[in-house]
């Protein structure tokens, strides 16, 4: 064990031996336990912030209880005090509601242009909103800095929440001032931005065809995705003594052949979390200022040189004397493994004679994944499901494959008509590719993905660890069934699900919304989207805190749970200095999981309720008084 | 290698540069590229200080369509006969008025010579003349198209189209919403025909939208119409549970269909937070043109060769089509006025010979169309003679 670590239990009651006789740390070395609140005793020092490295001094260097103050923290302090209380004030007396869900606070009109409108004028508040606002956000952003000064973290948390802010910059002050008009700000209310949400999608024809908007989202959903997988391995790890890191990434290695590690998890989150904000920033900035119609953008696509003759011969060299040449370079990760003598080998010696149907079916262990009988059930229903699809995409362009490549994005295998509701096609002849294909594709994948669920019992079980990783699987299964089976069935036909195809995802999605009025007034909708936000803002602000306090240890999380050391204390300390409370390295994972999972569970629900029993959304806010007038 | 000469840091720069010079040639491209694919080069933009004061936005070259003998011809058909002979639509005007007339709509609209219609021997000339011997045309470079019989007879009818719209749909606009005025553009030759005298009315690819796309302007399976018929038709989806998603999204098509024909978003009729409501005036607009085109689709699509109207066909990504004329005063009379009130109107003596001169959409198919074209002249007929009598 480093001299440079204070062992504490957190656990342990605040108050419990307070002596100021011998420093905690001492104490801690010698295996006495020391309270949070000596362990915090420890870090509080004057100094060290970014106006003493200036001028030598800071007035507000200090604390108010748990909370750090400092000089950015005042100056926070009043853009949140103002900025609330003139949104308040638009609310109240300008707008005369009580009703905080139904504001509108709009920005000045369009033909205001980038003048600061006068006192009185539609949108002068908005306008004081967003400055105190900026000031709020910029000022908190460097107290995180000052708070990271201090407890000698580097500064990934600030750079984290600062890429948060440059999205609000973007959006009220980079991107009006391109369009020339701060009417083209973002609009504030609880729904009332989503109206204005709604519109922006609208006024540029479709922002699911927005590319940016495209791996904007992807990274949201993929943030959620590793959210619940770190969130589950650490929980499975929890409370059972003889899990080390080596069972961890047994797991991983043996259900997807790869693990990416304890740090490499977080510094993946902390680049994920950031990534998926900058390119959001992206999405919204390019619409309106350069490009006008995000369909026609894709025109780009269909105008590749490469589906010309001479694109084709390109392809054509490159497959004939790179492949090749690259191949010859792999290196079989199946002699690694077998080589090795790690815990994820099945096997210690070099095997000299086993053939690979051999290793599928007696010893389950192909290269670093384990198949075994429940992976072997996902994989054939999986891959006849994308042979199936795959199969229907190439008769819809005649086995032309050049047309496969080009359209391979908008191809799609719908499912049979309405008129057919929950039965096959009954046409013989024509029925296969007019959606028979689709429901023996989709009843595959359904199996497919249940088989993979039995499979993460079994991995997990072999691996000695819980099965939190089950119920995160489980969360994400509700919304999936939900989409193709539940809500088709509860209808009563298969029309009602999606198409298999990239395009038809995101058109089915826009059909639903419009079909029923607006999903964004759907509660559930709204809840699964502050699921989803909160997921990606807590996979930012975990991966941060752990990167910035990696040096310090604090990324061996399983061990931490046990003992923490400095680093975990100093992550605690950030967070209860930053916004007055903290988790434990357990509790965090806790808050993750529900993160992610609640994002499937409620998504699921508003779903299921679309078109069963509300078939209006919109009408449905007016009955509920959440939409903003006029309508 | 290179590093001996110029030694290992430098190279290390060179390198850096020469990459980075390349990286940033390719970004250059990359946006040229891009560029060019979202914003092609706007031929009508190109051309900007030739746009006819006629048009709202449109280049006329007559120059370049009208031949020398059509020009002479004309000028002696001119002084021949200052009054017109066999006029029909374009009732109570001159000669002169009428040369003008075509010069600027058909042969600029449609980009066609005189022969395109007319017998340039005897412009009166056409399939109900008889009053004299039509000539053989004597120099080549004169002949007639083929089709110019029905070329003529075609252009009237679309000459009564345009009136018909200008006065039943076009002059409704101003009294569907308080909250916005319309333009006062009115459809003449060149809103359609863009210069080109046969077009398709949709294109070959149409963008992201399925090629065989169509509006939803003929009948549904069980014979009702869905947009200007009883019932909620396609154009209505919210909150309906008697449709799929398959209908959604045709409808959802036909929405961009007219996004991509006007080059504007949704909002631009549309509050997106509900599409339903009618809060932004645009829709009442929307809604009266695409009954309109519905209008066309079911009384002049014979004489479309069977085609189907679409949004683009006239508006050509923009708002108010560029082809349009600016507003009902530099048109005559008789294209924005009912034919009653014409009728009463007028009163000086006019008769004879050539209205049209150009026109025509026809010939892009059927075979059909002389027949009922006939059948859309007798129509006509009977006021045309009347006023032909008078005069004489």
């Amino acid at each position: 064990m480093s001299t440079n670590k204070i062992i504490t239990g957190s656990v342990i009651a605040d108050d419990f031996h307070i002596r100021g006789e011998r420093p905690a740390a001492e104490r801690a070395l010698e295996g006495e336990p020391v309270s949070f609140k000596e362990m915090e005793a420890a870090y509080r020092k004057p100094g060290n912030t970014i106006l003493h490295d200036l001028f030598g001094a800071d007035p507000f260097d200090f604390w108010l209880d748990r909370f750090y103050v400092g000089t950015w923290g005042v100056i926070s302090m009043i853009g949140v005090f103002f900025g609330t209380l003139f949104y308040f004030y638009q609310v109240f007396i300008v707008e005369g509601t009580y009703n905080l869900l139904a504001a509108r606070l709009d920005p000045p009109p369009i033909s205001a242009g980038l003048a600061l409108v006068a006192p009185g004028e539609p949108g002068f508040y908005w306008q004081l909103i967003v400055f105190f606002a900026t000031v709020a956000f910029i000022g908190w952003a460097l107290r995180q800095v000052d708070i990271s000064k201090k407890l000698g973290m580097t500064y990934e948390v600030p750079i984290a929440y600062f890429a948060v802010v440059s999205s609000w910059i973007t959006i009220q002050w980079l991107r009006p001032i391109a369009m020339g008009a701060w009417g083209n700000g973002f609009a504030l209310g609880i729904t009332h931005h989503l109206d204005w949400v709604s519109n922006i999608g609208y006024q540029y024809f479709n922002f699911f065809y927005n590319p940016f908007h495209a791996i904007g989202i992807t990274l949201l959903f993929t943030s959620t995705l590793l959210l619940a997988m770190h969130g589950s391995i650490i929980l499975m790890a929890a409370d059972r003594p003889y899990v080390r890191e080596a069972n961890e990434d047994g797991f991983w290695r043996n259900l997807l052949g790869y693990s990416i590690g304890e740090i490499g998890i977080h510094r993946l989150a902390f680049w994920l979390g950031v990534a998926s904000v900058l390119f959001s920033n992206l999405c919204i900035y390019l619409s309106g200022t350069l490009v006008h119609d995000w369909n026609e953008f894709w025109l780009f696509w269909e105008r590749f040189p490469i589906w010309e003759s001479v694109g084709v011969t390109g392809t054509m060299l490159v497959a004939v004397v790179i492949w090749p040449r690259a191949k010859g370079r792999f290196i079989s990760t199946d002699e690694q493994e077998y080589g090795g003598r790690d815990l994820e080998s099945t096997t210690l010696q070099r095997p000299l004679q086993v053939g690979f149907l051999e290793r599928l079916f007696d010893l389950g262990q192909v290269g670093p994944v384990y198949l075994g009988t429940w992976g072997l059930v996902s994989l054939a229903f999986g891959i006849g499901a994308t042979f199936i699809i795959l199969e229907s995409y190439m008769a819809q362009v005649d086995y032309n494959v050049l047309l496969f490549l080009k359209n391979f994005f908008v191809l799609t295998v719908d499912p049979p008509a309405m008129e057919y509701g929950l039965g096959f096609v009954s046409d013989r002849m024509d029925g296969w590719h007019a959606g028979n294909d689709w429901i023996i594709a989709t009843w595959a994948l359904n199996l497919s993905v249940l088989a993979w669920g039995v499979r993460l019992y079994n991995r997990a079980k072999s691996a000695g660890l819980g099965y939190t990783v089950v119920w995160s699987y489980a969360a994400a299964l509700w919304l999936y069934f939900v989409i193709y089976l539940i809500r088709p069935m509860a209808i009563g036909n298969w029309a009602q699900a999606p198409g298999q195809g990239f395009e038809a995802i995101l058109l089915w999605t826009n059909h639903v919304s419009v079909q029923y009025g607006n999903f964004y007034y759907n509660p559930f909708h709204m809840m699964s989207i502050f699921f989803l936000l909160g997921s990606v803002l807590l996979l930012a602000m975990h991966g941060a805190t752990i990167v910035a306090t990696s040096k310090y240890g604090s990324y061996r999380e399983i061990e931490e749970m046990v003992a923490e050391g400095t680093g975990t204390q100093r992550a605690q300390l950030f967070w209860r200095w930053c916004m007055g409370f903290q988790a434990t390295s357990k509790s965090i994972h806790i808050w993750l999981i529900w993160f992610a999972a609640l994002t499937g569970i409620t998504g699921g629900i508003g779903l299921l309720l679309s078109g069963t029993l509300v078939h209006d959304w919109f009408q449905w806010g007016i009955g509920a008084g959440i939409v903003a007038p006029p309508f | 290698m290179i590093q001996r000469y110029i030694g290992e840091r430098n190279a290390y720069m060179l390198i850096t540069l020469g990459i980075s010079g390349l990286l940033v040639l390719s970004a250059w491209w990359v946006i040229g590229f891009v560029n060019g694919v979202v914003q092609p080069d706007d031929p009508a933009g190109m051309a900007i200080n030739e746009l006819s004061p006629l048009y709202v936005n449109f280049r006329v070259d007559v120059d370049e369509w009208v031949s020398a003998e059509s020009y002479l011809a004309m000028a002696a058909y001119q002084a021949e006969f200052p009054q017109p002979r066999n006029v029909r639509v374009l009732v109570g005007e001159s000669t002169q008025n009428i040369n003008g007339y075509m010069m600027s709509h058909f042969v600029g609209g449609l980009n066609v010579n005189c022969t395109y219609c007319h017998n340039i021997n005897n412009f009166a000339a056409g399939s109900e003349w008889t009053g004299e011997d039509v000539p053989e045309p004597t120099e080549p470079g004169a002949a007639p198209h083929p089709d110019w019989v029905e070329h003529k007879d075609n252009a009237r009818i679309h000459l009564e189209m345009t009136q018909d719209l200008n006065v039943n749909w076009l002059a409704n606009l101003g009294e569907l919403t308080d909250e916005k005025v319309p333009s006062g553009a009115q459809i003449i030759c060149a809103t359609c025909h863009n210069g080109q005298a046969e077009f398709d009315t949709y294109p070959a690819e149409q963008q992201v939208l399925p090629d065989d796309f169509r509006l939803p302007l003929g009948e549904d399976p069980n014979g009702d119409l869905y947009i200007l018929g009883e019932g909620e038709g396609i154009l209505h989806v919210n909150a309906r549970t008697d449709i799929s998603l398959d209908t959604v999204n045709y409808q959802q098509q036909i929405m961009y269909h007219m996004n991509a024909s006007m080059n504007v978003g949704c909002t631009h009729c549309h509050n997106s937070r509900y599409f339903p409501s009618n809060e932004v005036p645009a829709i009442h607009y929307g809604l009266n043109m695409i009954q309109m085109s519905q209008y066309i689709f079911l009384t002049y699509s014979d004489s479309m060769g069977g085609q189907m109207p679409s949004c683009s066909m006239c508006h050509q990504e923009q708002i108010i089509p560029g082809g349009a004329a600016v507003s009902a005063d530099v048109l005559p009379d008789a294209l924005v006025t009912a034919p009653d009130n014409q009728m009463m109107d007028e009163e000086e003596p006019m008769d004879d010979a050539s209205d049209d001169m150009g026109d025509d959409e026809s010939s892009d198919v059927s075979s059909d169309e002389t027949g009922d074209a006939e059948a859309n002249d007798s129509e006509e007929e009977a006021p045309a003679e009347a006023t032909e009598e008078a005069g004489e």
